[in-house]
Parts: structure tokens; sequence; C-alpha cells
């Protein structure tokens, strides 16, 4: 019924039975298939692949170059990018330089702090915490950059943030040199020592040996002549180092600063290993000898201007025999919980009340210099 | 040997990769293809027989993936299918009017054109006598709407089932059938008005 054979046939017989498409169509789909079955090697030729055969109109070509531009302009910008490293040795390098440079600008505290070794090459290592301070310093070479509003609050950041790295920093240094304190002095001869002369301290605070820095009075006397092991300064003195929190604290404060910086290489200048009092013992005995000497306030204050950050903690081990009685290095066992700063031991062998009270009062002003900077 | 192998056969083949398999399938639907094309698109829009019949090859060589699921599918299915909405597309796009089922349907089981030889096309006399009539059905398929042309061609030219039909036109079994039936009356009255004189004059 649905099949008819008289049609079948005339359609069998019509004219155009024997019609084919053109070669250029036959070509054309076996190519084709034969591009089809090769596997396709990347992204790039699936791209091509499919432009050749989806036309596009004339804004989606416009589309296609711009996107292309942008991701080669993006491309060629992250490749010419240099790494962070690179701007920080770029800015060394631009500091060693700038010896002639210091006279039209003002020498920040790493040009101090690398141009001293030079001048004088047997430094102690005292300066270390302020050479630490200002290694990581690159955008204090920029001054047109400290007055810009914006980036001064990113500097007191950066600067806080250096600042506790350079209290890492010290107290690193700190243990490390109270491990080399070896020749520790017996607490009796120096208390001695300092109560005969305590006058004599507290009068010349900068030519006097007591007033020597406290890297310089935490060394061992066999490590003081040594020429400095790191290249750093000593200019590690007591206006220099506390000029330099302040430096840090407030980047945008370009005229302080540079009036700072003055003083401190005049300083540096002015102080040479050989006008360097002897240097006191790290360790309890020069400590204790320091806080009955000077009063824990004054010592405080002076470890903070050094940036040797701790608390104190007075460890009573009582002895029979006076010879046990020995100091030891400073030994640090705790971190206080309110401030995080490290607290170090001084052992003796007698119940002191003055020593308690002087180490009460340079924890409380240490702690008060503390809650003040985390204020800031 | 690779002639008696399937259309799905050869289709697997060459979605493993083997684009001579691809050129076997090409030379077997060739031709039935780009006449279906060709006649459902009718004589004013052959034109675009050879667009159609290229991209519908390109469409089966882009659509390897989607063959590949289709465990169960004819590739002949397949194929034209591909082909009739390409056709359809561009037929609607040249406004062309497509979905028009409706028609007389005349019982004409009894026309006096259904009493010559179907089959007797070897002498020389009948092929012309066929020729013509291939002519005129050309002519009566040019009047008939473009499904059930479609209809047609799919049944009587490449042998298709009607449950293949039906997948090919994306149609429901009685409509099909439906469509098929409009077609075979219009084309039988359209032919027995034109060959009527000749049965009488050429054949004995």
């Amino acid at each position: 019924m649905l099949q008819d054979e008289h049609l079948k046939t005339a359609l069998r017989h019509a004219p155009d039975r024997d019609v084919l498409p053109s070669g250029r169509v036959r070509d054309a789909v076996l190519q084709y298939a034969k591009k089809a079955s090769a596997p396709q090697q990347n992204v790039l030729q699936r791209l091509l692949h499919w432009l050749r055969h989806h036309k596009l109109s004339q804004a989606h070509w416009a589309g296609v170059a711009s996107a292309a531009t942008v991701i080669l302009v993006v491309f060629m910008a992250w490749q010419q990018h240099p790494e962070d490293s690179v701007w920080i040795t770029a800015g060394d390098d631009k500091q060693n330089t700038a010896h002639t440079e210091m006279a039209a600008t003002p020498p920040t505290t790493d040009q101090i702090a690398e141009i001293a070794p030079a001048a004088s090459p047997e430094a102690a290592p005292a300066s270390a915490p302020l050479a630490l301070e200002k290694s990581s310093e690159p955008a204090q070479s920029e001054p047109s950059g400290m007055q810009n509003k914006e980036n001064s609050a990113d500097n007191q950041v950066t600067a806080k943030r250096q600042h506790q790295r350079v209290i890492v920093g010290e107290l690193a240094e700190y243990d490390s040199h109270s491990k080399a304190a070896k020749t520790a002095v017996p607490e009796t001869d120096q208390a001695k020592a300092s109560s005969e002369t305590p006058a004599e301290q507290r009068g010349q605070p900068e030519s006097s040996p007591a007033t020597t820095t406290a890297a310089q009075q935490r060394l061992p006397e066999n490590q003081r002549d040594q020429p400095a092991s790191k290249p750093a300064p000593q200019t590690a003195n007591n206006d220099a180092g506390n000029k330099n929190f302040e430096i840090i604290a407030k980047p945008d404060a370009h005229t302080k600063r540079k009036q700072t910086v003055e003083d401190a290489e005049d300083k540096l200048e002015r102080h040479t290993p050989a006008e360097s009092a002897p240097d006191q013992m790290v360790g309890s005995s020069s400590l204790v000898a320091q806080l009955i000497a000077r009063g824990g306030s004054q010592v405080a204050n002076q470890d903070i201007q050094m940036g040797a950050l701790r608390l104190l903690n007075v460890v009573v081990h009582p002895t029979a025999n006076q010879q046990d009685c020995a100091f030891k290095p400073l030994s640090s066992t705790n971190i206080d919980a309110t401030t995080g700063l490290r607290v170090e031991n001084i052992d003796i062998c007698r119940t002191s009340e003055p020593l308690k009270i002087e180490v009460e009062h340079y924890n409380n002003t240490m702690k008060n210099w503390y809650l003040q900077y985390q204020a800031e | 040997m690779r002639d008696l192998l399937s259309d799905e056969a050869l289709m697997q083949q060459f979605c493993a990769g083997n684009k001579q398999a691809f050129e076997l399938l090409y030379a077997r639907h060739e031709k039935p293809l780009y006449l279906y094309v060709r006649r459902v698109l009718g004589q004013s829009l052959a034109a675009h027989a050879d667009d159609i019949f290229q991209d519908t090859w390109m469409k089966l060589v882009d659509t390897t993936t989607t063959w590949q699921a289709r465990e169960n599918a004819s590739f002949k299915t397949w194929l034209f299918t591909l082909a009739h909405h390409r056709a359809i597309d561009v037929m609607r796009k040249n406004g062309r009017e497509i979905s028009v089922d409706e028609g007389w349907l005349d019982d004409d089981s009894e026309s006096p054109w259904q009493q010559w030889p179907a089959s007797a096309a070897e002498q020389p006399e009948q092929q012309a006598f066929w020729r013509k009539a291939g002519q005129q059905l050309l002519d009566c398929l040019e009047g008939l709407p473009a499904l059930q042309r479609a209809a047609f061609l799919l049944h009587h030219e490449d042998g298709l089932s009607l449950d293949e039909m039906t997948e090919i036109l994306s149609a429901e079994f009685e409509t099909v059938k439906s469509r098929l039936r409009y077609a075979l009356s219009k084309l039988r009255a359209c032919m027995g008005a034109y060959l009527h004189p000749m049965i009488e004059k050429d054949l004995p």
C-alpha cells in the first residue's frame, strides 16, 4: 500500500539519477576527514582548525585580536618584571656605590652601617642589630617615597616588622654571645670594682668604660680585640641606636631622620675600638654589677636603645661552698606571655634584695617601653 | 574484504583513526545522499545541494564522539538525519513552506496508470518511457510539501523503513505514515494525468 513500484521505477529512471557532487566537494570532505582522523597536536592547532571552519564576523576577529594583544602584553610585562630579590640587590648595590652622593643626599643608617667598617676595620661586632635593621629597609633609599602619606603608613608597618626581626636577630646574637662567655668574672670582684667607680660611670657616659655598648659588654675579653666578624660598624651607641628606632617608627620624618643620621655618623667617627673602654663580661656577673651600680631603669634604657629586649628573672641557688658559686652565663628558658620577650635568668647564690629591686625596675622599664612601642 | 564490512563497523574504524574506512563510507553513500539532498531541496534550491552535502559529511566527522555513544545507531539513519535537518534549515531560511501535511487523499487504487508494466524497462522504447516518467515524477515532487517529499524519497529511493524514517524526520510513526500516504496519493494523481495519454499511445 505504501510502496508503489511504478513510482519507484519512475524514480529510478529519473534524469538526475547520475548526478554527483562536484570534485571540489568530494576533495574537501575527504581532506577534512583525513585531518580529523590525525591526532590533534596541541591547543593552537585546534584553535586554528576551529577558526578555519567557523566563519567569524569582523567584530569577532577584532575581539580575538584584542584579547591576543592583551595576553601578549601581560606576558611580556610579567617576563620583564624583576623578582623581589633583584630589587633588594639593586638597592644594596646602589648604597654601596653611593659614597659620593652622601653629601647631596642624607645618608641613611644603612649607609652608615656599611661605611663604618671601612673606617674601622677592627670594630667589634657591636652594632649587628643596627646593621640588621637597615639591611632590610630598601624604602629608605627613596626620600620622595617617604614624603608620600600613603607610603608612610606602609613604611611604618614595614618598620615595625623590621624591628621585630631586629629583636629576633638581637636575641639570637645575644644568646650566642652568652654561650661564648666562658670566662665569667665572680660576682664579688665585679661588684667591688663597680662599687669603686660608680661616679665615673655616671659622669662620663660616652667615654668611660662603663658606657660602652651593651653588646661589647657582653663580649668576653678574648673576643673584644678581634676584628669584626660582621660588616657592621660600632655605631651602636646609645643615641644612634635610640634614634634609629625613631627612624623606623616614623620613616616619613625626613628632616628629623637626617639630623639623627648625621649625629650617628659623627659619633661613629669618634668611636673607635681603641677609645672604647674595656668591656664588661657577658653573664650574670656583669649584669648584676651594672644593675647594682647604675640602677635597673638605666640599664633597661640602655638595652632598649641597643635593641636588646628582654626581661630578667633572679634565680637563687644557695650553695655551701663559695667556690661553687660562680656566675653562669645568662640563660633563657621562658617567654613572657604578656610581651613575648625572652626572660633571662640571673643565677645568684645569695638572696639580694637590692638586686631584686633593680631587676624589678629593669623589667618595669622594659615593659613600659614595650607597651608604649605597641601603642605607637 | 572491507566492502563486506557494515557501515557501522567502518564508522567505528574511522573513529579509531582509520581514514580509509571513511573513504569507503563516503563512496557507498555519496550518490544516494546527494540525490536525496538535491531532490528534497527541489529545483529552486538545487544550488545549495553541494553546500548541504559537504556540511553533512563534515558534521559527521565532527560528531565522531557522539557517534561512539550511539552503540545501536544505524550509520545510514544518522547520515540522512544530519542531511535532512540541514536541508530543512536551508529551506526555512529561503522561505519555503515546510510543514504542510494537509492535502487531498483520494482512493486511486483503480487508476489506469497502475496497469503499466512497472518493471518493463529493458527494451529501448520502455526505457524512453520510464525516463519521461522519471522526469514527470520529479516535476510532481516539486509540487509536494517538503516533509511529504522527504518521506516519499526516503521510502522509495533509499529503501528506509518507517521506523527509520521516524528517526530521520523526527516525527511520530503515524505522522510519517500519513505523510507518505499523502505523498503517494498526490504523486499517483499527478503521474496518471501526465502519463495516461502516453499509455494508450506508446505502450503495446
